[in-house]
């Protein structure tokens, strides 16, 4: 009996050992957490890698500079994608970086490698924590040749920089001779970068191809075109659903600028297609003047997101270009385009703010074409854009009003010749005609949409 | 101080009080506002020692009377009349309007334009001829309410095709205007525009009524 309980013993020790042994190879090396006083105090820099990779996504790994392959966990045959944030006034870690992370892991199988820099981010003093993106541009450089060094390929480096962090980005990128496969500046930074050179800023020249999205150019962002492809969110400067005044507190400052983080996310999520069109102004593009995609054949225009592959030849051809879209306040942000060409045959010219809405079956949704007034000439084609902010599929009924702005006097009337609705993403869907309709000012007409006749 | 102004006499209201008759000047001012000259009382200085207040003036002003009515009774009247020519004028236009896209001239319309077609009808009409009225009836109902093709539009004939009863030929006539003939073969009364209104109509149509199968509509401009 004695030998027995002994060996039961003995084997629950070596259990509970196990057990911690387990423990202690899992202790995670999380983002640095700090403080308003440590922001209030000033903080100096200090670079940590913490690398996540499919196997552990929960637990980030810190990354010795120079010795990257002591981590056995870091595969350097791997494509490698760093995550880099930017000025962090609070000290806080971002909330985004656990969401960039998963996501970037969903997309393929790669190292993603959280640069956190937040001792030295983390300065009340903005300037501070920009005089430090050099230093840590420096030390990052350092880090990705002994990558090299040890076989890593430069073309397959993402460097993925929010806000400050697409600047610094941009100098290891520049440290590197741009050799560095993709930077994706998030919303670069633009106190103290509005009248940098390109070399004091991220530029194309600073990786083989560098996309940029815009949310916040008037006041965070930087105004311009920074990258091959510049991507426009609501013209780049005041995004939906964010307060207009400085009532609603902190989130009246970061909005905008964060945007430019959560469409990226959501377009890694795929649960959002944010398609660009080239334009040369958000103005031409709410004109429906810029919906042309054939510089892109066979592909559609730019879609913001990881997986750029389609794109990234013919926008390097292309040089540098600038793309617009819309979106909604909230997720899935995506916004349903209609292009929409409409004959008239009055005699005179006439003016209005044209008013659309889609029905299926109990839902509806409305697109407000009011940013300028639509022209409607004899015998022209009037063209729009109508952005819905809902997907709805099978539609069974348009309404439409015309308003032209005439409270008193004798109500026009607006006889159309022929609308046509072109759903410009889903080349899958029927186009809608509707022919010879009549409708007076201000007065809202339904119809039902026919099938547009390809046989004429 | 003497000034003498004799043709003009002081017009005082027979209802004065006796403390408007003092402040004789602001009587004289009102009298000035009806159109009579001003003649400065010689006695003034004497008559009144305090100036009265802006106010006092402009109630005697006010209280002067035009004919039967003060004065302050004719603001009113003139702000009324003018809002009332506003009106007035407004719905006059309205109902001078004449909308242009409605003024034609039907002798204008000379030159012919003919499309002719077919299409399939699926349910048994009892005899060869009544199907051809019915549908001759549809047709000629359909372009003639028709917004932007009814003025042109002259008539519509339905003929059965000789391969079969489910057939139905037709001809529709129009008939336009020399000025702007290219514009208006080119749009509003196109083969495109034509057609389709037809299309919509049946598309329209709560399916049975019409018995029409809308994809074996056929139809062609007859060139002459």
């Amino acid at each position: 009996m004695l030998p027995h309980r002994l060996l039961g013993l003995l084997g629950l020790l070596v259990l509970c050992e196990g057990q911690d042994e387990t423990r202690t190879e899992e202790t995670c090396d999380n983002f640095t957490d700090l403080d308003l006083s440590h922001c209030f105090m000033g903080t100096s820099l200090y670079v940590r890698l913490l690398l996540y990779t499919r196997s552990n996504l929960e637990c980030g790994r810190e990354i010795n500079h120079h010795h990257p392959s002591s981590q056995p966990l870091f595969d350097l045959h791997r494509p490698t994608a760093f995550v880099i944030h930017g000025y962090r006034p609070t000290g806080a870690p971002p909330i985004w970086i656990n969401h960039v992370v998963h996501l970037l892991a969903q997309q393929e199988d790669m190292n993603i490698i959280v640069v956190d820099w937040n001792r030295g981010a983390a300065n009340f003093n903005y300037f501070t924590a920009v005089s430090y993106t050099r230093e840590a541009a420096h030390n990052l450089t350092g880090f990705i040749k002994t990558m090299q060094e040890e076989g890593a390929s430069l073309s397959s480096i993402h460097l993925i920089g929010v806000s400050l962090g697409a600047h610094l980005a941009g100098f290891v990128g520049a440290n590197l001779k741009g050799k560095i496969g993709r930077i994706t500046g998030l919303d670069p930074a633009g106190p103290m970068f509005t009248s940098a050179t390109p070399e004091d800023r991220l530029d194309p020249s600073d990786a083989m191809f560098v996309d940029v999205l815009h949310t916040d150019m008037n006041s965070f962002g930087l105004r311009g075109a920074h990258g091959h492809v510049d991507f426009y969110a609501n013209g780049g400067a005041d995004q939906p659903g964010c307060p207009k005044t400085i009532f609603a507190g902190k989130s009246y400052f970061v909005c905008d600028h964060q945007r430019s983080v959560f469409l990226f996310l959501c377009s890694l999520n795929q649960t959002c297609q944010l398609t660009g069109y080239p334009c040369s102004s958000y103005g031409r593009f709410l004109d429906g003047q810029c919906l042309q995609c054939e510089a892109f054949k066979p592909a559609s225009c730019p879609v913001l997101g990881h997986n750029m592959s389609q794109w990234r030849d013919a926008l390097v051809r292309l040089g540098q270009t600038k793309v617009f879209f819309s979106t909604t306040s909230s997720l899935p942000y995506r916004k349903l385009i209609y292009r929409v060409d409409m004959v008239t045959w009055n005699q005179y010219l006439r003016w209005g703010v044209v008013y659309i809405r889609l029905h299926s079956g109990r839902n509806s949704t409305e697109a407000r074409i009011d940013h300028r007034h639509l022209r409607l000439e004899q015998y022209t084609s009037s063209r729009l854009l109508a952005q819905f902010d809902e997907d709805l599929q099978h539609i069974q009924k348009i309404s439409m009003r015309i308003s032209t702005g005439n409270i008193i006097g004798p109500r026009y009337k607006i006889r159309l010749l022929r609308i046509r609705f072109t759903p410009l993403e889903h080349p899958d869907r029927p186009l809608m005609c509707r022919f010879d309709l009549i409708m007076e000012e201000n007065m809202e007409v339904a119809f039902r949409p026919l099938a547009c006749d390809s046989g004429l | 101080m003497e000034q003498q102004d004799a043709e003009v006499t002081v017009y005082i209201p027979e209802n004065e009080s006796p403390a408007a008759h003092r402040a004789g000047s602001d009587v004289a001012d009102s009298a000035k506002y009806l159109r009579f000259e001003k003649t400065p009382d010689p006695g003034q200085a004497e008559r009144t020692q305090e100036e009265p207040s802006w106010m006092d003036r402009m109630k005697e002003h006010l209280n002067a009377k035009i004919w039967r009515c003060k004065v302050w009774m004719v603001i009113p009247v003139v702000l009324l009349l003018i809002v009332a020519v506003i009106f007035i004028s407004l719905a006059l236009c309205t109902w001078m309007h004449k909308d242009e896209d409605e003024n034609y001239d039907k002798s204008l319309f000379i030159v012919p334009q003919n499309f002719n077609g077919s299409f399939q009808i699926t349910s048994n009409h009892s005899s060869g001829n009544q199907v051809l009225g019915y549908f001759e009836d549809k047709l000629n109902t359909v372009y003639k309410s028709s917004p932007a093709l009814g003025r042109y539009f002259i008539r519509a004939e339905a003929l059965l095709s000789s391969e079969g009863s489910a057939t139905v030929l037709y001809q529709l006539m129009f008939k336009l205007p020399e000025e702007n003939l290219e514009e208006l073969r080119n749009f509003t009364v196109s083969l495109e525009v034509v057609k389709n209104v037809f299309r919509q109509f049946l598309s329209d149509q709560e399916s049975g009524d019409m018995s029409v199968t809308p994809t074996s509509l056929k139809m062609s401009l007859m060139l002459r």
